[in-house]
């Protein structure tokens, strides 16, 4: 029997489909983006079943990571005219004598979370890159009884922006003990509703799962 | 790469014409960018933004004066906490002096805390369950309010607006006073309540019927959330839950026993300072 010969097939292949699939892919990844915020921690949230939804705007943040160390964030609000963060830092500058430069305080509004010594926070602003940044992240004084900026960030914020609702984001293994100490002191700032920013697990209850007698 | 150029062989001699360009533009680079881009995106996007768990505390500067609100000790409920993910609980008060309730452990799984709650908060849970499952069946009504004109009438007092089957008798409907009589019948009518005559709501009737489905609007999730939160509220049974933390318990600790709250129905509970005496008995529990 004669071989059937295959005609040459070019290897090319049409890729057309393909990049109309990647740029719609793209597009959507495009405008949908919102950016993922850098913070200054990595924070494992719990898990719970509310649904509820973080405010946008008007909420301040504090992130405690696993060991303790707190950062505070604030945003500028729906109104950026306010000029929020910038008049925070500048009453901070004014409690602990120190002078901001129009620069400093036009960064420091832009910048994310801090968790930054008032003394070394012009070195924080004024550095560019966000490594060398991560070095002055120490977290904010808590515990000490003479030095308790913590407390005046929370004060001048609440001055600043009424509104602000307060959101705690702390990592599961945080000690509750540390987190307890964040909630007094939000307590005497006249705090006295959180967010505890929380992971979504959803949990089906149903009558079924009553039981009969209280377990022993 | 993807492409090979095939070089054209044969037709030596003869009239050398023009190439033949091929019309294909090598796609390779584009692609390439394009899936880098892809990428890039992908990773940096922030799809959903935070669930927040609200949680109030209440206040601090109590006037020392001021009697402070006493719980009746047989629907206390203490949880106390210790690390590890164990849970200990005792009813009743633990008062020096006195023989020490006994402290049972327990865990935050499906059958562990979870199952203790739901027993002592049998009553208002199976309600609640009832109500939302007369709902989401369609067997009873939500009205849905749709004017904007009457939002000071609804927006009362804690939104205790609600329909339900056992509360629906003191309910009645009364005409619209403010509207034209063209109003009526369009369908809108105000519901009154028959205890609290303030307490009125405009209704439209008009709503589509509601059929059998997992997911309520957001307005019919407003009204079911007001009413289960009154349900909450006019709870007088119900246990109360006293939720304490020792020095090695874990913020997620804190967190799941909260979350457990939410998911039990319970109506009224509290984070507090635990005691000397349940220290004590934390470190005499078993282990």
């Amino acid at each position: 029997m004669p071989k059937i010969k295959q005609p040459a097939k070019s290897p090319h292949i049409d890729m057309t489909p393909m990049v109309d699939l990647f740029s719609l892919l793209l597009t959507f990844f495009m405008l949908t983006a919102s950016f993922i915020p850098q913070e200054a921690a990595v924070v494992d949230t719990p898990y719970s079943i509310s649904e509820k939804q973080a405010p946008n705007h008007d909420l301040m943040t504090i992130i405690v990571d696993s060991v303790g160390r707190t950062f505070f964030n604030i945003d500028n609000g729906n109104d950026t005219t306010r000029h929020i963060r910038a008049n925070i830092l500048q009453d901070m500058g004014a409690k602990y004598n120190i002078k901001f430069t129009k620069k400093e305080l036009a960064d420091f509004s832009k910048l994310g979370s801090f968790g930054t010594h008032i003394d070394s926070i012009k070195l924080w602003i004024n550095t560019t890159t966000s490594a060398a940044r991560q070095k002055y992240q120490t977290g904010l004084p808590l515990y000490d009884s003479t030095n308790n900026e913590f407390k005046y960030w929370i004060y001048y914020a609440r001055l600043r922006n009424g509104e602000a609702e307060v959101a705690i984001k702390a990592d599961g293994n945080t000690d509750y003990k540390k987190v307890k100490k964040i909630i007094d002191i939000l307590q005497e700032n006249k705090v006295n509703k959180f967010n505890l920013v929380t992971n979504l697990h959803k949990q089906e209850v149903t009558l079924k799962d009553i039981p009969k007698d209280v377990p022993k | 790469m993807a492409e090979i150029i095939q070089e054209e062989k044969g037709k030596k001699g003869g009239k050398r014409r023009p190439k033949k360009q091929s019309t294909r533009i090598d796609m390779t680079p584009m692609v390439d960018l394009m899936c880098l881009l892809i990428t890039f995106f992908m990773l940096t996007t922030a799809f959903s933004k935070p669930k927040v768990m609200i949680i109030t505390m209440p206040e601090k500067d109590t006037k020392q004066n001021e009697p402070q609100t006493k719980i009746p000790k047989e629907r206390t409920l203490n949880v106390l906490m210790t690390g590890n993910d164990k849970v200990y609980y005792y009813t009743g008060l633990a008062e020096a002096k006195q023989p020490l309730p006994y402290l049972a452990k327990s865990d935050f799984s499906k059958d562990g805390i979870r199952k203790v709650l739901l027993a002592k908060n049998k009553d208002l849970f199976t309600k609640i369950a009832n109500y939302r499952d007369s709902v989401t069946s369609g067997k009873l009504k939500i009205f849905v309010y749709i004017d904007d004109s009457l939002k000071p009438v609804f927006a009362r007092e804690g939104h205790r607006v609600f329909i339900s089957a056992d509360q629906g008798a003191s309910w009645t409907t009364i005409p619209n006073p403010n509207s034209n009589p063209e109003d009526n019948l369009i369908g809108r009518i105000i519901l009154q309540n028959a205890q609290n005559p303030e307490l009125a709501v405009l209704i439209n009737n008009k709503n589509k019927r509601i059929k059998k489905r997992d997911a309520l609007s957001s307005e019919e999730n407003f009204i079911v959330d007001g009413a289960i939160k009154s349900m909450k509220r006019d709870d007088k049974k119900g246990p109360i839950i006293l939720i304490k933390a020792d020095e090695k318990a874990k913020y997620k600790d804190v967190v799941n026993i909260i979350d457990e709250m939410a998911i039990c129905n319970i109506a009224s509970y509290a984070i507090v300072d635990i005691s000397p005496i349940e220290l004590e008995m934390l470190a005499n529990a078993p282990k």
